[in-house]
């Protein structure tokens, strides 16, 4: 059992009495269940049956490796097995380990990756600073046995600051369960951009927790593309601590085979005049389920709020299910929210006249579930990673990525 | 060019199409008439591939090769172009792509290379100015948003630009203004040759003063019932559906 595993672990290491206090916490909750609301669809029970180590190793990586999953953005913070590998000069980035890392948290998963991570980061954007290019933070992973590996970021966003990342997690190795913690503290008039690249190989499992808190005219974006990996379970949090703050979430979910993908999202609206404008649309072939679960709150002070929310989905296959509910909480009465779910297949209409016009079934299904999932592309501004989307997209689809 | 011979189609367990005989040679334009609920749009949809409907007996040969046996695309990789009397929507996919996906697709199953950039572009130029179509069009998403007119105009445009071999047009006259008719009934023409022909499905006499047909027939419960040339066409105008009683 991984809680036995664990237990080993935390013998001979040195924990903090913050450190200490996060893993009874774990210990008394354990890993959560279907029983649990927030895992009500999503079972960790096969993940969690391997038997995986805790330990990190160190191993060659090199720049073939590198460039293979890098989008060629020039500033690079590379991760091996969560210990900092190379980071770029910047003036106005800072990344320093820290030891007693203490960030908020929504899950059980969240204590125990702060009482066992030993490599947290804390990476700080200076005020003001304007970075005209994305970061691309890159976490390579490999290892000879099934490995269960904790990821620890802390993100600050300096007061004007604007700062863009993108993330990439690449398991090079064995079977690996990764749970990966990352906060980011945007301070006021701030602006933050994360893309989330979920393109994993079959051996990957994910549980990613990424909690956003925002002052005052801040702007958060995070855009989360979910193409490949047998299990992704996305905790992703929002919290607007003043006002004028704004918050996006973009999603893209294709997936084939057997794979799983859950998005968990929460906006905790505490204060007036704010925005949150949440966008996934999900694909699934083959045997594949997915869950969407969207909260919004609004809290009693929380005047002059818009707040919209739609998740939608196409089916390509009998046997591939998706699970998908909003959930509301108004508590103000001056609010503008909207929400809007649908689970729908490739339109028969659509798919003749094309065909009707010489495209093949495979090109005419293929653009039309472009079509269907252009909306959020529009909504991305860097060209490295809609080029990024359209690549995966095409391939998912198996049309020539020129189509698109 | 295309020959129907005794054609019956049935869509769940109702029979829509009670044999249906028609022989369409090249450069020839024929009219479809008849009432509503006739069948003459089943009929188009058969002919262009429309898997929704059964065909339980008879036979659609277009240049010698059996129709039926092709799949919809290849239909039209052959020179088939349906107007259609409800063109669908589809947000997010502009005009433009659409159709250079579609010219590219036929030049594909010819093992031709795509079209290119510069040619594609005098292309458009080209039917733009035919249809007096605002080149803006093009980027729009297909359809959507597009008045009833304007999608007609817009499957004549498509039409235009791909230039088949036998084009069906269902009630592509309905919705279009006086003004867009004679534009879209200029163009059908300036497209028409000796070497390919023209259905045209529709309830008034008004379209057939601009394109004029070599024969009119008309489609009741199912079945051709009566075929004649333009005068046809008149008298039906006149005397209304009555008269075939
Ligand atoms: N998908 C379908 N399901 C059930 N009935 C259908 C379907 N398609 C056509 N029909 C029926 O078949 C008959 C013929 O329809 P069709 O659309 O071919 O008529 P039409 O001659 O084109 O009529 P109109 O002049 O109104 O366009 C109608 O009674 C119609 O209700
Ligand atoms: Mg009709």
């Amino acid at each position: 059992m991984l809680i036995e595993e664990i237990k080993k672990h935390v013998v001979d290491a040195d924990l903090t009495s913050t450190q200490k206090k996060s893993l009874d916490y774990f210990l008394e909750n354990g890993f959560p269940t279907t029983k649990d609301e927030d895992w009500k669809y999503t079972s960790l029970k096969k993940v969690l049956k391997r038997k995986y180590c805790l330990k990190s190793f160190d191993f060659e990586l090199n720049d073939e490796i590198i460039q293979q999953y890098s989008l060629g953005f020039k500033d690079k913070i590379i991760f091996k097995n969560g210990k900092i590998y190379s980071e770029p000069k910047i003036l106005g980035v800072s990344i320093k380990k820290t030891r007693d890392l203490i960030m908020p948290k929504n899950s059980a998963l969240c204590y125990l990756n702060e009482a066992i991570c030993e490599n947290s980061y804390e990476i700080v954007f200076d005020k003001n600073l304007n970075l005209d290019n994305p970061i691309e933070i890159l976490h390579f992973i490999n290892n000879d046995n099934d490995y269960f590996l904790q990821l620890r970021t802390k993100i600050t966003c300096g007061s004007g600051s604007n700062v863009k990342l993108v993330e990439r997690f690449c398991n090079i190795g064995n079977n690996t369960l990764i749970n990966s913690c990352m906060h980011a503290d945007v301070k006021r008039n701030g602006f933050f951009e994360i893309s989330k690249l979920q393109s994993y190989n079959d051996n990957t499992h994910t549980i990613d927790n990424t909690l956003v808190d925002q002052d005052r005219d801040s702007t958060a974006n995070v855009h989360t593309f979910s193409f490949d990996g047998s299990f992704i379970r996305n905790n992703l949090n929002f919290y607007q601590n003043n006002e004028n703050c704004t918050s996006n979430m973009n999603g893209i979910t294709i997936i084939n085979k057997s794979n799983f993908v859950d998005h968990h999202t929460f906006v905790d609206h505490k204060f007036q005049n704010c925005l949150s404008n949440e966008s996934y649309k999900g694909v699934y072939f083959d045997n594949t389920k997915g869950v969407f679960n969207g909260k919004i709150m609004v809290r009693p002070d929380a005047q002059k709020i818009n707040a919209f929310q739609s998740n939608n989905n196409l089916l390509f296959s009998d046997s591939a299910s998706i699970k998908t509910k909003p959930q509301l909480e108004i508590y103000a009465d001056d609010v503008k929210c909207s929400h809007g779910c649908t689970i729908g297949q490739i339109d028969k209409k659509s798919l003749f006249y094309m065909r009707s016009r010489g495209f093949s079934e495979k090109t005419a299904k293929g653009l039309l579930t472009f079509a269907f999932l252009i909306e959020v592309i529009e909504k991305l501004n860097t060209r490295e990673i809609v080029d990024y989307a359209k690549t995966e997209i095409a391939k998912k689809l198996s049309i020539e990525k020129g189509l698109l | 060019m295309l020959e129907i011979k005794n054609l019956k189609a049935q869509i769940e367990d109702k029979t829509i199409l009670n044999g249906v005989n028609l022989k369409v040679n090249k450069g020839e334009v024929h009219a479809i008439m008849g009432p509503n609920g006739s069948g003459k749009s089943t009929l188009s949809s058969v002919i262009a591939g429309n898997e929704d409907y059964e065909v339980s007996s008879g036979s659609i040969t277009y240049e010698g090769d059996d129709l039926l046996e092709m799949a919809p695309e290849e239909r039209s990789h052959r020179g088939l172009f349906l107007s259609f009397q409800y063109p669908v929507e589809i947000p997010g996919l502009s005009v433009s792509n659409f159709i250079k996906t579609a010219i590219n697709e036929k030049r594909k199953a010819f093992g031709q290379e795509n079209i290119n950039a510069k040619e594609l572009l005098q292309l458009f130029k080209e039917k733009c100015e035919l249809l007096n179509i605002d080149k803006e069009y093009l980027s729009r998403s297909l359809n959507e948003g597009f008045s009833g007119g304007e999608k007609k105009r817009n499957e004549i445009f498509q039409m235009a630009m791909m230039e088949p071999k036998l084009s069906i047009l269902d009630e592509t006259d309905s919705g279009l203004d006086i003004d867009a008719l004679k534009i879209v009934a200029n163009g059908v023409n300036s497209l028409k040759s000796s070497s390919n022909s023209i259905i045209l499905i529709t309830h008034y006499q008004r379209l057939l003063n601009y394109i004029v047909p070599d024969f009119v027939h008309i489609l009741k419960d199912g079945k051709i019932v009566m075929s004649g040339d333009k005068s046809l066409a008149q008298k039906l105008e006149k005397e209304g559906y009555s008269f075939l009683n």
